[in-house]
């Protein structure tokens, strides 16, 4: 009895220290793990959330600049500002245009074409330029 | 003594084993999200450096086909194309226009037309190589009756029209 008694108590107090450094070892690996896991996830998904952000902006850039070029080309006012319609664009990005400086919206003459700086604000804040010129035909 | 040297190496690796697989597993996951968003933002780059390419040459033939609609009433009306190259910066590309204009008599009527190209800026007076274009355009210069004589070395454009624009990216 002593041996059976004796043998065994040694030998599962040893076994428990092992695993209970093991398991706390793990423990905290795993946690380190997860941790970084979490922080590189949430990087990655506010940086895609921006990336299409940005591809939305610059489909907005780039129907704005052909509603402006279709606008000109139907005959406005040179030297006056023109507006374009941009109901049909997603909410919460906002295309706008210099209200003073050479590069506003203005309608151009048939000889001097109008650079129009363009900025889209994306819903993160986030913004968008473009610059491009119009001529009246 | 073997029994238990056996029973140890099972327990005491299994943890390991364990941490190293979750690792491996996470290491992967991450890798493959990681991969995935660096391509589709250097995908996106490309399209915007496209973008500013191509609204950047548009501007550069824009400004030319204005240029040579100015020269026509200057008196140049028979070579109306600036006489150096045509070189604009926009959206931070710079973009040189090459100009060619051609005078056509048809059936008593007069044409005139000129064909712009839009290119990467060359340096010096080098023409835009074939396959180099981003932008290619023949723009028909109209004039108001009573139709000024084909030699005419000013005349009064009244519009302008496009009658090819061809963007090749």
């Amino acid at each position: 009895m002593p041996r059976i008694v004796g043998h065994p108590v040694r030998r599962f107090a040893n076994q428990r220290g092992e695993t209970l450094v093991e398991v706390l070892i793990a423990v905290v690996l795993i946690g380190a793990i997860a941790s970084a896991y979490f922080a590189t996830a949430t990087t990655q998904t506010r940086a895609s959330s921006l990336n299409r952000e940005l591809v939305q902006a610059d489909a907005v850039a780039r129907s704005y600049v052909e509603l402006s070029k279709a606008v000109v080309r139907n005959g406005c006012t040179p030297g006056s500002p023109f507006t374009v319609d941009t109901s049909t664009f997603p909410n919460c990005y906002t295309p706008s245009t210099p209200t003073s400086g050479p590069h506003q919206q203005i309608c151009p003459t048939t000889t001097q074409p109008q650079i129009i700086d363009l900025t889209v604000t994306t819903p993160d804040n986030t913004a968008a330029h473009l610059s491009f010129e119009v001529l009246a035909p | 003594m073997s029994r238990r040297l056996f029973r140890r190496r099972n327990e005491e690796g299994a943890t390991l084993i364990f941490v190293i697989g979750f690792m491996v597993l996470v290491g992967l996951v991450s890798a493959g999200l990681a991969s995935q968003l660096a391509s589709s933002s250097k995908t996106r780059v490309g399209l915007d450096l496209a973008r500013n390419r191509e609204y950047a040459a548009d501007a550069a033939i824009t400004s030319d086909i204005a240029q040579v609609r100015a020269n026509m009433t200057n008196g140049n009306a028979l070579a109306p194309c600036p006489s150096a190259k045509f070189t604009q910066t926009l959206n931070g590309v710079a973009i040189q226009v090459d100009c060619s204009f051609s005078l056509i008599s048809f059936s008593g009527d007069v044409l005139r037309n000129a064909t712009f190209t839009a290119c990467p800026a060359q340096s010096g007076t080098v023409s835009c190589a074939p396959g180099s274009s981003i932008i290619d355009a023949q723009v028909h210069y109209s004039t108001p009756d009573p139709q000024p004589a084909l030699q005419a070395t000013s005349v009064t454009v009244d519009k302008t029209y496009v009658a090819t624009w061809s963007v090749n990216t």
